[in-house]
């Protein structure tokens, strides 16, 4: 796979002299995830993509980027290059480099809309992440809640080991729990508090990937790393139209993947109204 | 071209299927390597107390929280200078441990004048820190001198991005302390402040009974200033003091030692990219002793410690290599009229270069290196080196070799001291004393199951000491005189197991055992030299668990076991067979809202009180309640 990368790039690089705006995508490794995103990125884009590892040289007059990952999305840019960050939740600008990031959370309105046509008992929502590159995102939820007649509470979990403590300290009402797709949050044993602490209350558990489902949450509104790649490649092209837009973009089509036995567990279904997959 | 590129990005199914890989990749942390890694893959055996563990288990001073973590070796000892504690890591304890480096946020806390770190008068509190990260084993490549048997470093909690505070107050038979603290920031930085009091009273004399003049009132203040002007640089500005007055255990009338602590340091970070930063520190730090007991009559002394480093990280090839380079400067020094007799002013400047380097070599293999070369005053040119090798053949084992070689720099009164410790004994220390040389050899495994749930580590080590520094009565008489020398060698060997288990959130068991066995080259023996074979307990087990209990109730219990031990003093010449014994401490809290906390704990309840060392320092056992208000949750 090294190999078919480097491939890619030598030959990239060849074309990219071609025309200033063909981009380059620079990878924070060859794991399957940052490869579905430029697979989607790819596939959106619709010509030529320069692919290069983390540690290559961009070519020269290369001013166009995709950062796929946060290693990726960290590293040096060119003054004035214009820079598009997927799968990069702790991505930010910096140098001078224009960078537009495409947030690992669904549009937060249509995140709340799904949430809430699957679980029309919910009333309060308490929203956990850890990382201050989060908060933008949970702040955006909880406008959007706002906006839907969903009481969403930001709860910062800082230090995240400090999770079990937080949770048990969590006020009422409690209707739900959703785990932002914040990096030093999101592991083995602290989705393992969190689904163990909303089984216990007997409340729903919601994530935002699609595995974590599959590992017990009971429902997960999430967008593929695929269609991230996609909303990245909409998002650089619009850059390079010229066409000022967000700091911040959001993929619009969403998964919702429901568990079945934890979702009817935590007091949701019978029916799971807008549910894309539901899991036996 | 595109047909090309599909297939060069087709993704296997097995890619999907771990929920959590992603987010691992994403995740950074520990500093095991002088960068951010992560703790499993460190190439040293390394054990990591987090916050959340102090407060489940109350753990109100850093002996306290050291004494039940695998390797450790923690002796209530030398409250009549104001420690309270002497700390080692895989044995060779004695009065100052000189091979151990203890780090506050990256600053040397080791004490230049007689070796080893002063617990008790460290300017952090328990409430400040984020988390204790133990590294067993030589690091000096890394560290430099001074850190051959490990180091503990402490990471202390930077300010949170909105105001937020906390108000504690804890009351016991024999103890109260009070602490307090405040912070507020926003996007572009933070301040925090806190301060702590404590104070000890009424413990009892060297035989249990009656009070023994062993009193300790201590402030102690920090403040910790972060600015991010943007994202890709930090600066940080730490500042702290500690202030002490005590007794003297066994000194009637009430004779009073005035110990005062205080340290500054500027931290600049630059992120290069996402694998690379540029790092200076600059730090001063000192101390000032008033009527110091640890000698007979009064002794002053005052140390310092001026320190500048510059640190490079860098990540190589697609970040399979990952390079630290570093220089450092320190001058540190300490003056005495009494202790340095005629020569009251004794200092050493320290010079150094070190560089790290790992490399992932295939997926499951990855190996790492680092040397130092430090040139000083009072060591002259030593270098140090560390090569691992760790290898992974399934993601959740992790089995790690490693080799490496540390010096040990003697303490200043050890080489250039002259004292009159009393009518008949004098300390003398050898200007010709060279630093210690120690080489290691390590196998460790760390395995993960049941989901995360379940982490074991198992590390068997082989360590030989040679030029070891040691003191012994050169010339008998009157006075005798006791100085120092390196005629000894050294070879201990060690088992370190650890498991620890989450049966649910907030529901965690944990047990450690520790084999360690030393032998001791026959010397010159007396009672000021410490025979290493019986200074260390053969066997140490430790177990203990927190739980939340539901309703807001909490308990956690520790237990440890210590075998048999010969307590030996080389500055006062005195010995103490300590018995094997037990230890439980046990906590029970109750939070009937999240942002207040009751709990009411019992220390060493198993005995009434309990003898460590030779000094009459006697820990009582303890009862003690108290209250957290938090605010801004």
């Amino acid at each position: 796979m090294r190999t078919a990368l480097l491939l890619l790039a030598l030959s990239g690089a060849a074309n990219a002299e071609s025309g200033p705006a063909s981009p380059v995508a620079v990878l924070s490794s060859d794991s399957a995830h940052y490869r579905q995103a430029l697979d989607g990125f790819t596939e959106a884009w619709g010509s030529t993509v320069t692919v290069l590892s983390l540690g290559e040289v961009p070519p020269p007059q290369a001013w166009a980027f995709v950062a796929i990952g946060s290693k990726a999305a960290a590293r040096r840019w060119p003054r004035d290059a214009v820079v598009v960050s997927c799968l990069a939740p702790s991505a930010s600008a910096g140098d001078g480099a224009a960078l537009t990031r495409v947030s690992l959370l669904p549009d937060p309105a249509i995140l709340v809309a799904r949430l809430r046509a699957l679980a029309p008992k919910l009333r309060v929502l308490r929203v956990l992440w850890s990382s201050e590159s989060a908060r933008e995102d949970a702040e955006a939820l909880v406008d959007a809640g706002e906006n839907q007649g969903l009481v969403v509470l930001s709860e910062r979990i800082d230090p995240p080991s400090l999770l079990p403590e937080r949770l048990r300290g969590l006020g009422d009402p409690t209707d739900g729990l959703w785990l932002m797709p914040d990096p030093a949050l999101v592991n083995e044993q602290s989705f393992a508090t969190v689904r163990e602490y909303a089984a216990a209350r007997r409340i729903p558990f919601f994530g935002p990937t699609e595995g974590l489902a599959e590992r017990g949450a009971a429902a997960t509104v999430s967008v593929t790393f695929h269609e991230m790649g996609r909303a990245a490649a909409l998002a650089l092209r619009a850059r390079l139209s010229g066409r000022p837009g967000p700091e911040t973009v959001r993929a619009a089509r969403v998964t919702v993947t429901v568990n079945g036995p934890a979702a009817r567990a935590a007091g949701l279904g019978p029916r799971f109204v807008g549910a894309d997959k539901v899991l036996p | 071209m595109r047909a090309l590129l599909l297939l060069a990005l087709a993704v296997p199914a097995s890619a999907q299927d771990d929920a959590f890989e992603f987010f691992r990749e994403e995740a950074m942390v520990s500093v095991a390597s002088r960068r951010p890694e992560a703790a499993w893959r460190a190439p040293v055996a390394v054990d990591v107390v987090t916050a959340e563990e102090i407060k489940a288990y109350g753990y109100s001073s850093l002996p306290d929280l050291l004494r039940f973590r695998a390797g450790m070796d923690v002796v209530c000892a030398r409250s009549a200078d104001g420690n309270r504690a002497i700390v080692s890591a895989r044995g060779f304890s004695r009065d100052f441990v000189a091979e151990m480096q203890v780090l506050v946020d990256g600053r040397s806390a080791y004490s230049p004048f007689l070796g080893g770190v002063y617990w008790a008068s460290l300017p952090v509190q328990m409430q400040d820190i984020e988390r204790v990260e133990i590294v067993r084993g030589p690091n000096a490549a890394l560290y430099g001198s001074n850190s051959a048997l490990g180091v503990v470093n402490i990471v202390t909690r930077r300010p949170g991005a909105k105001p937020a505070g906390s108000l504690s107050a804890r009351a016991g038979d024999r103890t109260h302390a009070t602490a307090e603290a405040a912070e507020a920031g926003g996007r572009l930085g933070g301040l925090r402040v806190s301060h702590t009091f404590r104070q000890i009273t009424g413990n009892p004399g060297p035989s249990g009974a009656g009070e023994a003049n062993d009193y300790l009132h201590s402030n102690k203040l920090n403040l910790r200033a972060l600015l991010t002007p943007n994202e890709a640089t930090e600066l940080e500005v730490l500042a702290g003091g500690s202030w002490q007055s005590l007794g003297i255990p066994g000194v009637v009338p009430v004779q009073a030692s005035k110990r005062a602590e205080d340290f500054e340091m500027l931290r600049a970070v630059r992120k290069l990219d996402s694998a690379g930063a540029l790092e200076a520190v600059v730090s001063r730090a000192a101390m000032d002793v008033a009527a110091d007991p640890l000698f007979a009559g009064t002794v002053d002394v005052r140390t310092y410690q001026y320190d500048a480093e510059l640190m490079h990280r860098v990540g190589w090839a697609d970040e399979r290599v990952n390079s630290v380079v570093g220089a450092g400067w320190r001058l540190t020094g300490a003056y005495s009229d009494q202790t340095f007799a005629g020569h009251p002013a004794q200092q050493n400047e320290i010079k150094r270069g070190f560089t790290h380097h790992s490399a992932e070599l295939t997926e499951k293999v990855t190996a790492s290196a680092g040397v130092s070369l430090e040139d000083s005053q009072v060591g002259g040119l030593q270098p140090s080196w560390q090569a691992a090798a760790l290898y992974s053949p399934h993601e959740d084992h992790g089995l790690r070799f490693s080799y490496a070689h540390a010096h040990t720099m003697p303490p200043l009164f050890n080489k250039y001291g002259d004292y009159r410790l009393s009518a008949p004994l004098r300390l003398a220390g050898n200007a010709e004393l060279s630093p210690q040389q120690l080489s290691s050899w390590e196998a460790g495994w760390r395995s993960r199951a049941l989901d995360g749930a379940l982490r074991s580590e198992l590390a068997v080590y082989l360590m030989e000491i040679r030029d070891r520094n040691f003191a012994f009565v050169r010339a008998p008489g009157a006075p005798s005189v006791v100085s120092y020398d390196n005629r000894n060698r050294a070879e201990a060997w060690g088992v370190e197991l650890s498991e620890e288990y989450t049966l649910s959130p907030g529901r965690v068991l944990f047990a450690n055992y520790t084999y360690e066995k030393v032998r001791d080259d026959k010397g010159p023996t007396d009672a000021f030299r410490t025979d290493l074979r019986t200074a260390t307990p053969v066997h140490k087990v430790n177990m203990g668990g927190r739980a939340l209990l539901g309703r807001g109730f909490g308990a956690s219990a520790l237990l440890g076991y210590k075998d048999a031990y010969d307590a030996n003093s080389s500055t006062r010449g005195t010995r103490l067979a300590v018995k094997r014994s037990f230890r439980l401490d046990a906590r029970l809290s109750w939070s009937p809202r999240p942002d207040w906390e009751l709990f009411f704990a019992g220390l060493d309840v198993l005995q009434p009180y309990r003898v460590e060392w030779t000094d009459g320092t006697v820990l009582p056992r303890r009862f003690e309640g108290g209250v957290t208000k938090r605010f801004g949750l």
